[in-house]
């Protein structure tokens, strides 16, 4: 309450002394006038003139002072500050006194980064001792692969790879013993793979006629042709022989069973 | 020759490969042989009669058939038609057509001596033939004189080039211990085909009296 009785108060003062001013100003301004350019008085001894001269004179010193003054504080200043940091713990100072997170808030780290030669920090650093202090394991396990695998540009990856090189690398041997064969090849869809393959192309590469050359050769064709189309050429013929064995086996029977004989195993080659 | 034993003889027929063929089977293939033998006299006559025209066609005159002529040469032809068919290829045409093969007591072609012997004895004692209708081993009188076998074998000229060993039938024991043992076909190449044979130890338990 007093406080803002007192604000009202200044309020109505500073009103009252500003019209005051401004009607003693209105009111003494053409004698002020008349004393600063007097009539009947040469221009340049007007006061008004005079002063003005002693103002311009005075600037020039002013200019002259502040620049002898810049060198001397810049030869004296250096001087003091070394010597006065030279007393003081700066690093405690700044702890005690410095927000740092608020700084670094403000800092933009991106454009910060972007000006940073990556490369040559990098060639700085002993990587080998660095990953020597890692625990990989523990690494590994906290990565979540299947993110990354799904961010890897597989196709251009495995275009820059030198699949020659990794193969003449590669133990087979240990792999395959690794494998269980059988069960890769139980889930094999192999009327899949074998419509995918270009038969007519396999077929081409087979000498077909060096194979059946081969077989021909094993088999002996011709004297099989020879037998076959020179005792059997007709089927009436194999039924004639067929039917003549028969009558020889039923005749055979009916002439053991008449003299009370065993059949000889001779007799005949018909399963008994 | 190796490699896979491809046999031409069908199926049914192969177990009866070897053994000895039964009367009617070899009536059947004698009857071929008659009808052969006749074609080739009827040959011989209209192959005179037609020389005669040609030598004289103006007084030529039908010959009239001789019976006894005839016969001596229907059966002259005929012996001479199976030996040469026994000795060369193992076979008449009617062995051939009926499947069957005379063969020695060691399987082999018969020699021409003893190929036109059982020529002969066929030709002459044609009913010798049907004692293979009660020999236990169906064998025929001239079988057993001659020690020969008709067998079953479809397969044609078996090592027709050259007189081997067909099939290792065993010798013409007479005794039953030999005869009433049962065999057991064993494969054995021969050099030119893979057949089904009997044991060779069979052919060398008994000596054969004929080559002594």
């Amino acid at each position: 309450m007093v406080l803002d009785v007192a604000l009202g108060v200044a309020g109505v003062t500073v009103g009252v002394a500003v019209v005051a001013v401004r009607t003693v100003h209105r009111v003494t301004a053409p004698v002020t006038r008349l004393l600063w350019h007097p009539p009947l008085v040469p221009t340049r001894f007007h006061p008004a003139t005079v002063v003005a001269d002693l103002a311009r004179t005075g600037g020039a010193d002013r200019e002259e002072l502040r620049r002898r003054a810049e060198v001397l504080l810049d030869a004296w200043v250096p001087a003091l500050v070394a010597t006065l940091i030279e007393r003081l713990d700066l690093t405690q100072l700044v702890e005690d006194n410095v927000d740092l997170d608020q700084i670094v808030s403000t800092v933009d780290l991106d454009a910060a980064v972007a000006r940073v030669d990556i490369d040559a920090a990098v060639a700085r650093v002993d990587l080998d001792g660095a990953v020597s202090l890692v625990d990989l394991d523990a690494v590994v396990a906290r990565v979540d692969i299947d993110a990354i695998v799904d961010r890897l540009d597989l196709d251009a990856v495995a275009a820059r790879l030198d699949v020659d090189a990794v193969v003449a690398r590669a133990d087979f041997d240990a792999v395959i013993d690794r494998i269980d064969l059988d069960a890769v090849a139980a889930k094999l869809d192999v009327d899949a793979v074998v419509a995918r393959a270009d038969l007519d192309a396999v077929i081409e590469r087979i000498d077909i006629v060096g194979i059946i050359g081969e077989v021909l050769d094993v088999i002996d064709l011709p004297a099989i042709i020879r037998d076959s189309t020179g005792s059997m050429a007709s089927e009436t013929v194999r039924g004639v022989r067929m039917t003549g064995i028969n009558a020889d086996d039923a005749l055979g029977r009916i002439v053991d069973r008449a003299l009370f004989r065993r059949r000889h195993p001779d007799a005949s080659g018909a399963p008994q | 020759m190796t490699g896979p034993e491809i046999s031409p003889v069908p199926r049914e027929a192969r177990p009866y490969q070897g053994h000895s063929a039964g009367l009617v089977t070899r009536i059947v293939a004698n009857t071929i042989d008659a009808l052969v033998v006749a074609a080739m006299v009827g040959g011989t006559y209209l192959g005179l009669v037609a020389f005669t025209f040609l030598l004289d066609p103006r007084t030529f005159v039908w010959p009239s058939g001789h019976f006894l002529l005839g016969l001596t040469t229907a059966l002259f032809l005929a012996t001479v038609y199976l030996a040469l068919g026994w000795w060369l290829l193992g076979r008449s045409y009617g062995d051939h057509v009926m499947g069957l093969r005379v063969v020695d007591r060691r399987g082999r072609r018969l020699g021409p001596l003893r190929a036109l012997l059982r020529a002969a004895f066929c030709v002459f004692f044609p009913i010798g033939l049907f004692w293979c209708l009660v020999s236990p081993e169906r064998r025929s009188i001239q079988d057993v004189v001659l020690w020969t076998r008709v067998v079953y074998d479809w397969i044609a000229r078996p090592g027709a080039s050259q007189r081997k060993t067909l099939l290792g039938e065993a010798p013409m024991a007479l005794g039953p211990a030999a005869t009433s043992e049962p065999r057991e076909p064993v494969p054995e190449h021969d050099g030119d085909r893979t057949r089904s044979r009997y044991r060779r130890e069979d052919l060398e338990q008994s000596p054969d009296p004929a080559e002594q």
